[in-house]
């Protein structure tokens, strides 16, 4: 299980992220997905920069 | 005199009206049209010839006898592999799905039978129309991308082996390769097209796409294509208007919204250039032209989007990755794995970003009657291993909001260029009629000069 902060940088997302990889699929593997981790790290640390509006449900289906 | 193949749908489908066309005739045309350019250009993967040609002629014979099935009855539709046809293989492009055969019509492919039209063939996608690039190649130049996922339908359509062709859209897959081949691309309001029975990407960014060469055809095809499905849980129950109509009424002069920030950053100089001066063009002709700013969600929509199509990807493919991960390329394999690592409340804050974009993006759109920015902040890229950006078309996908893309001219280079417009939810009817009044405006019609 991946293990994250709101308040993570973008590298300690990215060691979280590349952790679960080599747990999942092998270090070989990992070090294959460093751009894209890179990349999702870099996502996901954005995205955890917004505060929705606190009644804002999800739009599954627009 | 044009040849059969040469003719837009709405031209094919009054000529058969008519009876100055023969269904046969034309799907001939298109087959031996195929035969001449297809070897280099790699745009279809299966076609029935033998089908085609026996549909064609009953099709031929209830003309003969002035009976019409609908709108598009004699007209052949390409559709992107990934859309089911009963009995024929829907392979998406993939090892894992080389072998699948559906055993019934995605909704799509019924509408269009019912409304008369003939399936031509299935045109190439990228692999899952994701980001791994496919064999075409983009008769504009063949060294540069054609763009993706919808890359053979793009093609098909820009080199006329066909009229109108089915693509989809998840990040900007339909409306980027229309930009990169010149022809006219319209992704509707999501929810407006079923996608039942398309092979997913992302259910909820997942949109059916409408390659065409003209505006008029894009109306057409829209007609035929919409409607609520009760198989398909992201379907729309608006009604479905009159979208010609529509279109005939909004054909005029419009206000028309510029978002400069971030689009003449991203573009390259010639292509923000080109921008202006179409804008300039539209102005003249009496478009009201005001600067918009974008919302503040805007920035992360972006990361939004990548972090749902990922885990949604991941989600649908997750027994065959399982088992034959091997089998998948290398982008589409490691969209999946990267989805898989991503916690599930950071996937719903991004579901929750989502719907705050829209009603962000609704409010911008609704200052005026259309927003428009470059298709794409640069022509099609000289490097046949990528797919092109799709960073224009994403806001409007992950929004959900209706857009068209109608080429506008070509660079110094002689690639196509083109402008995106986007308008309300579920207002395809006056975002076509502004696109029909731009078209008109600026008079341009691309065809790539050794596949003309």
């Amino acid at each position: 299980m991946v293990n994250m902060k709101p308040t993570d940088s973008v590298a300690e997302i990215a060691m979280e992220l590349r952790l679960q990889a080599a747990r999942l699929w092998g270090e070989e593997r990992a070090m294959e997905l460093e751009s894209y981790i890179q990349q999702t790290a870099f996502q996901l640390w954005e995205l955890g920069q917004e505060t929705p509006h606190r009644d804002l449900e999800p739009g599954f289906y627009q | 005199m044009a040849q059969p193949y040469q003719l837009t749908v709405a031209e094919t489908a009054q000529q058969i009206k008519d009876n100055q066309l023969s269904p046969v005739e034309l799907a001939q045309s298109l087959l031996e049209r195929i035969d001449a350019t297809d070897k280099e250009l790699q745009s279809w993967v299966t076609i029935d010839r033998e089908e085609v040609l026996t549909t064609a002629k009953q099709l031929e014979n209830e003309a003969k006898q002035g009976h019409s099935r609908g709108l598009l009855h004699g007209v052949p539709v390409g559709l992107k592999d990934i859309f089911y046809t009963s009995g024929m293989k829907t392979a998406a492009g993939s090892k894992v799905y080389a072998d699948f055969v559906p055993d019934f019509d995605a909704t799509t492919v019924s509408k269009i039978k019912e409304a008369g039209g003939i399936i031509l063939g299935k045109a190439v996608t990228t692999e899952f129309a994701t980001s791994d690039p496919s064999p075409t190649y983009n008769p504009w130049n063949l060294e540069h991308t054609p763009g993706g996922s919808s890359s053979g339908s793009s093609v098909a359509v820009s080199s006329k082996t066909v009229g109108a062709a089915l693509g989809s859209q998840t990040g900007g897959s339909t409306c980027r390769p229309a930009a990169y081949n010149g022809i006219v691309g319209l992704k509707a309001t999501y929810g407006r097209i079923s996608r039942y029975g398309v092979v997913p990407v992302s259910w909820s960014l997942d949109h059916v796409g409408i390659l065409v060469r003209t505006v008029d055809d894009a109306a057409l095809m829209l007609q035929v294509l919409s409607g609520e499905d009760a198989n398909a849980p992201g379907s729309a129950s608006e009604p479905v208007p009159d979208f010609r109509k529509q279109m005939a009424e909004y054909n005029r002069s419009p206000r028309i919204g510029i978002p400069v920030q971030y689009y003449q950053d991203k573009s390259t100089p010639e292509v923000w250039a080109h921008t202006q001066a179409i804008v300039k063009q539209l102005a003249d002709a009496g478009a009201e032209v005001v600067e918009l700013g974008l919302p503040a969600s805007f920035g992360s929509c972006h990361s939004a989007q990548r972090i749902v199509m990922n885990v949604e990807c991941a989600a649908f493919h997750e027994q065959f990755h399982a088992n034959q991960a091997e089998d998948y390329g290398p982008r589409v394999r490691a969209g999946m794995e990267m989805g898989m690592l991503v916690p599930a409340t950071k996937y719903l804050q991004a579901m929750r970003m989502r719907r705050q974009f829209r009603r962000d993006m609704v409010q911008m759109v609704d200052q005026v009657d259309v927003v428009l920015t470059p298709t794409t902040p640069a022509p099609a890229p000289a490097d046949r291993n990528t797919t092109g950006d799709a960073s224009y078309q994403v806001p409007w996908t992950s929004s959900g909001l209706p857009t068209v893309t109608i080429p506008s001219g070509l660079s110094e280079k002689g690639l196509p260029l083109a402008v995106q417009l986007g308008g309300l939810p579920f207002e395809e009817g006056k975002l076509l009629g502004i696109a029909k009044w731009c078209e008109t405006v600026l008079g341009v019609q691309l065809s790539p000069p050794n596949y003309s």
